[in-house]
């Protein structure tokens, strides 16, 4: 068993959420305006393409709310298994395997099924992303197997598998990139507001974050859900049903990120490209750790990560910052978001510091 | 067919990657707090080794692949506790920052995000006369990293088996009050062993990177999570966790060498291991809970 510090992940950093979502918004501000000074050759044109080129015109920010979207589906699923005590970090491969089974089933579905494949490619990506989550939940529900340490096996192993198939049973060998074919454009999500990329995921995002704050704040189920994270034992005494408490949270997570998948190829990719998930679950840690484990906050957090992504990649190619500074200064916000110095101790500090200088 | 000798050469060669940065972690299992940035701490001492062994050579490059992640880990360490952050936290910030880092420096350092091959990086086999021995021979076959790795992991070993520290660190694990209690700075204690685990995390990193003698971005590719799992596997003892280390050096090794025996795609072949290691994570698991 993972040591019990662990149990404690979601009530890390400031106490309230508006608080931590205020905290990580200016961090990640300050650190914008940081890199674009210290490691741009053209700091004015970097923090112009950080803190004013997103925002620029409308399509601008709807591009960015589109991008959010698989984010904080992922950062949801992330909440689901954190809150049940099961710290999987499989999110990445269960992404990756939503994205090429939807691309699948959208592609080769097409003929059969016409603009119903759109449909089909959303179902595939459940179901693939819940298959992957599979493994770890059985091996939770069976043996009791840690399922930090399972799911990230499981994920890795996928990972090099559909790296496999895009690259070669299902590569479109007409283009260099390595990608699936393209989906019809019928397959696709509607374009709701062209020329920008936003479709309907945004508003899906929304209705099933309302859908997890009702579950876990207003529903019985929700509650022995968060008991259970907290202490599996006590709800077993509470006489809630800690056998599917063991492994449902785990597959609920895997479809939510398969789902992120399926979006990612019904919007803006179009189809399934090797490398596409991109550390999407990793990120996806750190939003939920912004949201404070709390649903409803889950689609401010994304959309600062998805702004720190777009203005990180429109820096990277209208100045010469390096594009990775977006996922360092996501790093850093993570970490400056788990903080909670305890007033006290500083206090402390700042008394003790001039008696040292004075000795 | 696979032959027995290439076989354990390419194993041993795994497992000096894996041990030191498994028993690292182990380490900070005992003092109760697991580092659960092994993977990003590794990829720290490749870059280090990388960079360092490219400007001062190839002595600068081992002694900072393991100073820069042990100062990486002590610091972070030192934030998850003066800071109340939470350690799991923490290293998942680490694991996300020093790829994303060391890609950013890879410009500055190398001129490029890519790969950068440095002429001189890669170790020799200084014993290789005798690796035509068979079986045996496999032991004297390494590059002079992968013994330096070995010797690390030893004595990272020795310094939890059989010094105070040691102790210490598995005191604190235990009973963190008692320890304060007895007048011993816990935190301390956390701190060193935390360093300790950089140290090793980095010189498996160094042994990586200098058996190509390149800097390859995200050449970790998840064997810091494998050496957790070694710790878990093994039971979270010293020998326990270097025999979790030695299977999968096993399994990663046959993954490598079946891609010249088969027609199978080289991907297929390298998911195996993770396939297989989470069966035995699981069949592990299922093993305890029956006891």
């Amino acid at each position: 068993m993972i040591s019990p510090v662990l149990r404690t992940v979601k009530d890390t950093g400031a106490s309230s959420t508006p608080k931590r979502l205020a905290i990580a918004v200016a961090t990640a501000a300050a650190l914008a305006a940081l890199a674009a000074a210290a490691l741009s050759g053209e700091p004015s044109t970097a923090l112009r393409a950080f803190f004013v080129a997103p925002f620029s015109n409308a399509s601008s920010i709807l591009n960015m709310v589109e991008l959010s979207a698989p984010l904080a589906l992922c950062a949801l699923g992330v909440i689901v298994t954190f809150r049940a005590g099961h710290y999987s970090l499989g999110g990445e491969g269960q992404a990756y395997a939503g994205s090429i089974a939807a691309a699948a089933a959208g592609y080769y579905g097409y003929a059969a099924l016409g603009p119903g494949a759109t449909l089909a490619a959303v179902v595939a990506g459940v179901l693939a992303g819940a298959a992957v989550a599979a493994l770890p939940a059985m091996g939770r529900r069976f043996a009791g197997a840690e399922v930090l340490l399972t799911s990230i096996l499981v994920s890795q192993g996928f990972i090099f598998v559909i790296d496999w198939a895009i690259g070669g049973p299902l590569r479109d060998r007409s283009g260099n990139l390595i990608a699936m074919p393209a989906l019809e454009t019928e397959a696709l999500l509607a374009r709701l507001e062209p020329p920008s990329t936003l479709t309907v995921a945004p508003f899906v995002v929304l209705i099933l974050c309302v859908a997890a704050s009702f579950y876990f704040e207003r529903t019985r189920s929700g509650a022995a859900h968060d008991l259970y994270g907290r202490n599996p034992r006590f709800a077993e005494l509470q006489g809630y049903d800690v056998e599917r408490l063991s492994w449902a949270p785990v597959v609920a997570s895997g479809m939510l990120h398969g789902l992120a998948g399926a979006l990612m190829v019904l919007g803006a990719k179009g189809t399934a490209i090797r490398g596409m998930s991109g550390g999407i679950g990793w990120s996806a840690i750190g939003a939920a750790l912004v949201a404070g484990s709390r649903p409803s906050a889950v689609p401010l957090a994304a959309l600062l990560f998805a702004w720190l992504d777009s203005g990180a990649r429109q820096a990277a190619v209208l100045s010469d910052l390096p594009p990775d500074a977006g996922m360092a200064i996501k790093a850093l916000v993570i970490l400056v978001v788990s903080s909670r110095p305890s007033w006290t101790a500083v206090k402390a500090f700042m008394r003790r510091t001039p008696t040292r200088r004075a000795k | 067919m696979i032959h027995l000798s290439a076989l354990l050469l390419d194993a041993i060669a795994f497992l000096a990657v894996l041990a030191p940065a498994a028993i690292g972690g182990l380490a900070t299992e005992y003092a109760g707090s697991l580092n659960i940035a092994l993977e990003g701490l590794m990829l720290a001492g490749a870059f280090s080794y990388m960079a360092f062994g490219a400007a001062f050579g190839t002595v600068a490059g081992f002694i900072a692949a393991m100073l820069v992640p042990s100062a990486i880990a002590y610091v972070s360490d030192l934030f998850s506790r003066k800071a109340n952050a939470d350690s799991f936290v923490v290293g998942l910030g680490v694991n996300m920052l020093v790829p994303a880092a060391a890609s950013m420096l890879s410009k500055y350092v190398f001129g490029s995000k890519g790969v950068a091959a440095v002429a001189g990086l890669q170790s020799g086999r200084p014993f290789a006369g005798a690796a035509s021995i068979p079986v045996v021979g496999a032991l004297f076959g390494q590059r002079s990293s992968d013994y330096l790795a070995f010797g690390v992991a030893i004595m990272v070993a020795l310094v939890l088996a059989r010094t105070p520290l040691g102790t210490r660190a598995k005191a604190a694990g235990m009973n963190r009050d008692a320890l304060t209690m007895a007048g011993i700075d816990s935190g301390g204690v956390r701190g060193a062993v935390y360093a300790l685990s950089g140290l090793a995390c980095g010189i498996s990193g160094a042994a990586l990177a200098s058996s190509v003698g390149a800097w390859v971005p995200n050449m970790s590719a998840g064997r810091g999570w494998i050496a957790l799992v070694a710790v878990y596997l093994g039971g979270k003892r010293l020998g326990g966790t270097f025999a979790a280390s030695a299977l999968f050096a096993l399994l990663l090794s046959l993954a490598t060498r079946a891609q010249a025996i088969t027609e199978a795609p080289a991907e297929l072949l390298l998911s195996l291991p993770y396939f297989l290691t989470a069966v035995v994570v699981v069949l592990g698991s299922s093993r305890s809970k029956r006891k």
